[in-house]
């Protein structure tokens, strides 16, 4: 029998059911009496000075109340989680077509779009950054400052002398598209201002503490005067993390005093929201004949966009994921984050991670390919062992499980019995499988204060209310935060009211992002209930007439070791109540920090990675290009799982996502242009398309983490992409270094080697 | 968004075929016409709803035909024992359109007016040699569905007429036949290039007769490759002679480059589309 009574067992969401019947309302479903629908007008061009903005007819326009432009803007019209770079609404230049330049306030939704029409803007074209080589060159400067965010380099060793020992030097590019996150509810949501002035923003956000700090400091308004609920969201994966609307939204209400809503259209959703940002990745690897990588040296470049949100940290995780989660003792890693007036680049799923990955793994395939040695005795030759430096010259947690996860591909009938796999019973059809295996920094790195903080409170009956910030964005960390808090409650989950994601009533617990929240915020609940627990200790023995340390918990009751001698939690509320008196615990926790950090790229490196190895076998039609994944097996190291549900769900979820990188997902721009806008163009994967996942969790202890728990929300959507295109190149022989690599791309490709009608 | 319109009701066909006379533009399951008036492509004044028509919902039979009402939807194909039993090749078009919900929704009149070159219907249906039935105030005609298909979103309906019925011959048990859509995803995907491939094969001889061919999304309306359909019944369909029938497919189609795909592609995938339908049925 397990140790545990919830830990580990597979939990169903504590919100499944009022999600799938509709009872739970998304932010941007709240409606409120008198309130108004917001609309953006976004910029004509991807590049302009603005010369003047004339609102006049729009706000005679029927239903309008009001016309925003920057001259609205109270306090600093700009935003930025890392530089404020961002402006609420432009003022003097627009820098991409996502750009907002004004807010109309009207009494309906239509009346509100149909003025946006109304609203003249002189704008002067300027020529248009649309490469990001091309960003480094120019003399067009996006920003006053020029067009490089930031540049990073970190070595370790003597990468030269590494490549001078090494067998065989492989060099390789790489491209990676701008994906979508496409969640089901789009950025948005309402906003409201009471008589006294306060101001409450229901939001999709990942952060609504920080959010906080952002329309403070636009509205220069008092921040104890406004609050942001994010709860419940249709999904964030990093698409949230930055600002979205919640600064127009807030100052839409001081502006009219009345409830304001504004959810952007999916149109809108792709043009203006962020997205994963492209790479371009040169690596030059060394390694031994018998397969020993001696050194790399990477030449990163990200196209960020218009404005930084998260780019330039999200450049600097690549920096150092681009070794992969292997030992190499001489690398040479550097990276350019861009200024483009392509559409803007932040944060998603992998932050980084997920470009350096394909790259560093098409790589190995590569390396295997012209060793002669199997790509899974490669990776397990060079796979990172626990006290071995990293990437970066640090030495990472001691839970470094990506050798195990790699042993359970091995052990996989799928790899054992390739040959029977990878037949098909038509000529035009041909199998293969690839691999790959990915790490991902858990948590926001050196630097940065990383902490999480939990209240626990005892209620009336004997339930607790569970209080905690960083919010449920649809990943199911809420259901992890109330399995924890039960596990050291000794309760059934159905005890635990759980609040998540206000800033008046929960506490900051950080941001739901970086794979950090059950990891933190479980570090926070175990340490609050451990206080509560000693409370409940120091209550019973009051009552009971016995010491503290003769007492144990036993479902819902305080009783004491070998005895039947016990009081109920209600009891101890009830006399607590009686006595004017009640249970509150809070703790914060704070993340542990590697043994070194980088002045000159600040947040790098991360001291606990998730781990993760995973397999795929693909079926091609070379007649057409067109792949089918038929069956994947992923192996995940999240230390010790919580819910085995969860852990699947992610493993799944991460799948189809990395899935849909390598093989469809980009939003194609010319010149600051997109090509494509709509989701009849942006093309995701279908339950069609989905293969057969299975999931085998290898769980290598991470003594710092809620019962040896680390991250895993990212780090399952990046070992899929390569593994699927390791797969389509084993099946066809042919080279892929860019993607997603499309069904025209593969035929054209494969149409050498197979041409079944010329044969 | 949507703009404001007026909506009639009719409770029978001629209440309907007096409000299209009238200029009233006709809504089917709504899934093209809804979407363009949405994306105000589209503002019409005065919209009658057909969904009520019980005459136009129908799955009938004759002697020699299958006779669909307009408003019969790709669900229903596929759901069918008429159409499953003499029509497989449209059942097997109607399952490759959009999702459940589209399918449930979407009509086989709206797909064939509505004259998308991708409409995945009308593949089958050309092939099959497939007759519309236009009706108005004024009387009935009938034409080849072929011919009715003038362009892209263009066809030979008169502003004042409604497509009534669909009137396809039977086939016999023993023809083969095969609709091969090619989308950018396995479900939920407009054609890049589709082939609908019908005949009665005999296995010893290898010998074809009565084929009908028709690609989509590779011009600009669905035709049938009468060309082709002629060697198929000329040649022994041996592997030598499927491979060269195939490679002629690209000098039948004339494709454009869109987002979705390149027209050398599309091209490309006119032979390759045909070589895997008559490999699937020959071999
Ligand atoms: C998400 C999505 C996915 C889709 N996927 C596919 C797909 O995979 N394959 C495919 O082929 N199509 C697809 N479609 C397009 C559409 O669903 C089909 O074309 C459908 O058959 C249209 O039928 P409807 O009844 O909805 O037509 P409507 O939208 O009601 O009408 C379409 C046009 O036909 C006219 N019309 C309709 N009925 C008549 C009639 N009886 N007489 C005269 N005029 C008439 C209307 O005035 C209108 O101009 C998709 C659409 C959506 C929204």
């Amino acid at each position: 029998m397990s140790e545990f009574r919830w830990v580990g067992k597979a939990f169903p969401r504590i919100d499944g059911r009022d999600k799938a019947t509709g009872v739970a309302k998304y932010v941007t479903d709240r409606v409120f009496p008198n309130m108004l629908w917001g609309a953006v007008l976004r910029s004509r061009y991807p590049h302009a000075l603005i010369k003047g903005i004339y609102t006049s007819r729009a706000e005679a326009s029927q239903g309008v109340v009001a016309v925003l432009t920057h001259k609205d803007v109270p306090g600093l019209n700009a935003f930025g989680i890392i530089n404020q770079d961002q402006p609420v609404l432009c003022k003097d230049k627009v820098r991409y077509l996502g750009d907002s330049v004004a807010l109309v306030l009207a009494e309906s939704k239509e009346c509100a779009y149909n003025a946006l029409d109304l609203i003249e803007v002189d704008y002067e074209p300027l020529p248009v950054v649309s490469d990001m080589e091309d960003a480094l060159q120019t003399d067009v400067k996006v920003h006053e400052k020029g067009n490089i965010i930031e540049h990073v380099r970190i070595t370790k060793g003597d990468v030269e002398k590494g490549f001078r020992e090494a067998d065989l030097i492989v060099e390789e590019t790489y491209y990676t598209p701008r994906q979508m996150h496409t969640f089901l509810e789009t950025e948005g949501g309402v906003a409201t201002i009471d008589e006294d002035g306060n101001i409450t923003v229901f939001a999709g956000s990942q952060y609504p503490n920080r959010d906080i700090i952002q329309i403070a400091r636009s509205l220069n308004y008092p921040m104890e005067k406004i609050r942001v609920i994010a709860h419940y969201i249709g999904g964030g994966f990093g698409g949230k993390d930055e600002i979205t609307a919640q600064i127009l939204l807030a100052l839409g209400t001081l502006k009219t005093g009345r409830p304001v809503k504004i959810v952007w259209n999916r149109e809108e959703s792709l043009i203006a929201g962020q997205k994963r940002l492209p790479m371009k990745i040169t690596l030059k690897t060394g390694v031994t004949k018998d397969g020993k990588l001696l050194a790399n040296k990477a030449r990163i470049i990200a196209d960020n966009g218009p404005y930084t949100c998260l780019g330039s940290a999200i450049m600097k995780l690549a920096v150092e994921h681009a070794s992969g989660p292997y030992y190499v003792p001489h690398t040479d890693l550097e990276g350019f984050s861009v200024y483009t007036n392509n559409c803007i680049g932040s944060a998603f799923r992998g932050f980084g991670a997920t470009q350096a990955t394909f790259a560093i793994e098409c790589q190995l395939d590569l390396i295997s390919k012209k060793l002669g040695i199997d790509p899974l005795e490669l990776r397990l030759k060079n796979a990172l062992r626990n006290h071995q430096s990293a990437n970066l010259g640090h030495i990472p947690s001691p839970s470094v499980g990506i050798a195990e996860t790699l042993e359970t591909l091995k052990n996989h009938d799928l790899w054992k019995n390739k040959g029977y796999y990878l037949k098909t019973d038509r000529p035009y059809l041909k199998r293969g499988i690839g691999l790959a295996c990915s790490h991902q920094g858990c948590g926001l790195g050196s630097f940065f204060p990383d902490y999480g903080a939990a209240t626990i409170i005892l209620l009336p009956g004997g339930k607790f209310t569970l209080k905690i910030g960083c919010p449920d964005i649809g990943q199911g960390n809420g259901t992890a935060f109330v399995m924890i808090a039960s596990e050291v409650l000794c309760c059934n989950p159905e005890d635990i009211e759980l609040e998540i994601g206000d800033t008046r009533s929960t506490p900051d617990s950080g941001s739901t992002s970086a794979s950090r929240t059950t990891y933190t915020g479980g570090r926070a609940i175990i340490e609050a209930g451990n206080k509560m627990k000693a409370n409940l200790f120091a209550e019973a023995s009051r009552m009971l007439g016995v010491p503290p340390d003769s007492l144990e918990l036993r479902p819902h009751c305080v009783a004491v070791k070998d005895s039947d001698l016990k009081v109920t939690y209600a009891e101890i509320a009830e006399r607590l109540s009686k006595e004017n008196r009640f249970l509150e615990c809070y703790s914060r926790f704070d993340w542990p920090t590697a043994d070194l950090e980088f002045k000159e790229a600040l947040g790098l490196p991360h001291f606990i990675y998730s781990y993760i190895s995973e397999m795929a076998l693909v079926e091609v039609n070379v007649l057409t290009g067109e792949v089918s994944v038929l069956k994947a097996v992923v192996s995940p190291d999240a230390g010790r799982i919580i819910n085995r549900q969860g852990l699947e769900g992610q493993a799944e979820g991460g799948t189809v996502m990395g899935m849909g990188y390598a093989l469809m997902e980009e939003i194609r721009q010319v010149d600051g242009q997109y090509m494509n806008k709509d989701l009849s163009t942006y093309i995701i994967p279908t339950a069609q398309d989905a293969p057969e996942i299975e999931t085998v969790p290898v769980e290598k202890y991470e003594v710092s983490g809620p019962f040896g728990a680390k991250g895993i929300g990212e780090a399952v959507c990046n070992p899929i992409t390569p593994a699927v295109i390791n797969a389509i190149k084993n099946a066809l022989g042919i080279s892929i270094t860019k993607i997603p690599a499309t069904p025209e791309d593969i035929y054209f490709m494969a149409k050498k080697e197979f041409d079944l009608l010329r044969s | 968004m949507l703009k404001a319109f007026e909506l009639i009701r009719p409770s029978n066909l001629a209440e309907a075929l007096a409000a299209v006379a009238s200029g009233a533009t006709p809504l089917a399951g709504g899934t093209d016409l809804l979407v363009r008036m949405k994306k105000g492509m589209l503002a019409p004044k005065k919209i009658v709803d057909l969904s009520g028509l019980k005459e136009l919902s129908e799955i009938k039979e004759d002697e020699e035909n299958i006779i669909l009402g307009s408003l019969v939807t790709h669900g229903d194909v596929v759901d069918s024992e008429l159409t499953n039993n003499y029509l497989p090749l449209l059942v097997q078009g109607c399952r490759t359109v959009g999702s459940p919900q589209i399918r449930n929704t979407g009509t086989l009149g709206g797909n064939i007016v509505n004259a998308s070159p991708a409409a995945d219907s009308v593949p089958p249906l050309v092939a099959l040699g497939a007759k519309v039935v236009l009706s108005s105030v004024n009387g009935e005609r009938e034409m080849k569905l072929q011919e009715f298909l003038a362009g892209p979103g263009k066809t030979l309906k008169r502003p004042d007429e409604l497509l009534t019925s669909i009137v396809v011959k039977k086939m016999k048990p023993e023809e083969r036949c095969l609709y091969r859509k090619l989308g950018q995803r396995k479900s939920l995907a407009i054609s890049i290039a589709s082939v609908a491939v019908k005949f009665g094969f005999d296995p010893e001889t290898k010998k074809c007769s009565n084929p009908g061919v028709a690609f989509g999304a590779v011009g600009p309306v669905v035709r049938r490759a009468v060309e082709l359909e002629r060697l198929l019944e000329q040649k022994k369909l041996d592997q030598q002679a499927i491979k060269e029938i195939a490679s002629k497919a690209r000098e039948f189609c004339d494709p454009i480059s869109d987002i979705r795909a390149s027209a050398e592609y599309r091209r490309e995938m006119c032979c390759s589309l045909l070589y895997e339908a008559l490999y699937e049925l020959t071999c």
